[in-house]
């Protein structure tokens, strides 16, 4: 390295840069879909690396939301996620979704984070009736948090860095840390403010189109549990 | 004698430009938010291991010679809990020289670090530990005991990341968000106080 005096990048990685941008805009002009240019700014903006290991590496190419190319999701078939959330965004995180997995809207999911829905050595059913696990909306899942199978998280629960939830807490509004994970203070569900986004996405499909996933990426029946018979 | 720069990082940041903002080498598969908050000591690379976290949004300031392991979370800003959009203003995350931070521990917002310090694998620092030598252990992280393992020297070229000594405080005047270094930021804004 020379001089760096500044915080520019490399040469190299501007010329990248700029055509990462470049394809980013245009994208949907040339048959691709919005979600480049739609979830720019919000918690979980789809990045062209993510795009490209999904879709051109196909690393965890079952997934149907943006997932950090050093995570692993399994068993996307049967992982729901609600609007404007992405399990495995960030980076290694292990969403294993082969139990059932529901995950809902807004909730913020750190890196390392193990999202879990079958014991350990357990077989995975051929397609689950239900959801192992179900995290609320508008959680906050710190970072290398361990959600166990068979979980139940309320809304507005936030678990603290290094927790290993096993234990379910369904009525919410708390924050959970230590190993086990047990109740460490309470919210006041007056002040939680339950924020939305009008034009929010559902990994990478808008929210208003999310019935295309039915089927070929969700399985029917857990999808209809979720969102109904749309 | 510094340590090789890995040419994957290396390869990563300046060509493709994964985590290509920061001025000191990181592995691809870190996270990285807000390079122009970290202020770096000399010798120490948070997220050349992997999996690592550096969330600088409130600044993170890091000694000489620190060990970062694997999957390590150096988080400087907690959410605000009612609202999650927004972050609690607060210090920046402090870590002294020479500490040790083992694999899959977590720094907390707000916490500072003394020097020499080693944080075992997995805890979760939520407290400041200002006794120089300890050792931290658990989660939340407690004090367990002391060490006195003498420190690698630091040699006399070692730069801080990709920035050479010599023009670090320049580079620091013109890049840095000096309102997230708290105390730190004096000495890099008065003109020319610090420049070797």
């Amino acid at each position: 390295m020379g001089r760096r005096l500044n915080m520019q990048l490399s040469w190299p990685a501007t010329i990248v840069d700029r055509l990462r941008r470049l394809f980013e805009a245009h994208w949907h002009r040339l048959g691709g879909g919005r979600y480049f240019v739609d979830t720019a700014g919000t918690q979980v903006e789809v990045h062209f690396r993510m795009w490209f290991a999904q879709t051109i590496l196909r690393r965890n190419a079952d997934a149907y939301w943006p997932v950090h190319p050093a995570t692993r999701v399994r068993g996307a078939r049967f992982t729901l996620i609600g609007a404007e959330t992405s399990p495995g965004w960030s980076t290694g995180c292990e969403i294993d979704g082969r139990g059932g997995l529901y995950v809902g809207d807004y909730t913020q999911i750190a890196p390392n984070v193990r999202l879990l829905s079958l014991p350990d050595g357990a077989e995975a059913p051929a397609a689950p009736i239900d959801f192992a696990t179900s995290i609320g909306r508008h959680c906050l899942i710190a970072m290398n948090a361990t959600v166990e199978p068979g979980v139940r998280l309320g809304d507005f629960t936030i678990v603290g860095a290094g927790a290993v939830v096993a234990d379910s807490f369904p009525e919410g509004y708390c924050i959970i840390a230590g190993n086990p994970a047990c109740v460490v203070s309470r919210l006041d569900p007056a002040r939680c403010e339950a924020w939305q986004r009008p034009n929010a996405y559902v990994g990478y499909t808008p929210l208003a189109r999310v019935a295309v996933l039915r089927g070929g990426w969700i399985d029917p029946t857990l999808f209809d549990r979720v969102w109904g018979a749309t | 004698m510094t340590r090789a720069v890995p040419w994957k990082a290396r390869f990563a940041q300046q060509v493709f430009g994964i985590n290509g903002g920061a001025y000191w080498p990181m592995h691809p598969a870190s996270q990285l938010d807000y390079p122009n908050r970290v202020l770096l000591g000399r010798d120490s690379w948070p997220g050349i291991e992997p999996f690592c976290y550096v969330s600088a949004n409130l600044g993170i300031v890091i000694g000489d010679g620190v060990s970062v392991g694997r999957g390590v979370g150096l988080i400087s800003g907690n959410h605000d809990p009612v609202r999650l959009t927004e972050y609690l203003a607060g210090p920046p995350l402090v870590i002294g020289d020479h500490c040790v931070i083992e694999e899959g521990s977590m720094i907390l917002p707000g916490v500072e670090l003394a020097d020499f310090c080693i944080v075992t694998r997995g805890s979760v620092v939520t407290r400041s530990c200002l006794e120089p030598r300890s050792i931290l252990s658990g989660n939340p992280a407690k004090v367990i005991g002391a060490h006195d393992h003498p420190a690698p020297a630091i040699p006399a070229d070692a730069r801080h990341g990709y920035v050479a000594a010599d023009e670090f405080a320049d580079f620091v005047r013109r890049n840095l968000r000096h309102q997230f270094l708290g105390r730190f930021a004096p000495a890099f804004t008065s003109p020319r106080a610090q420049a070797s």
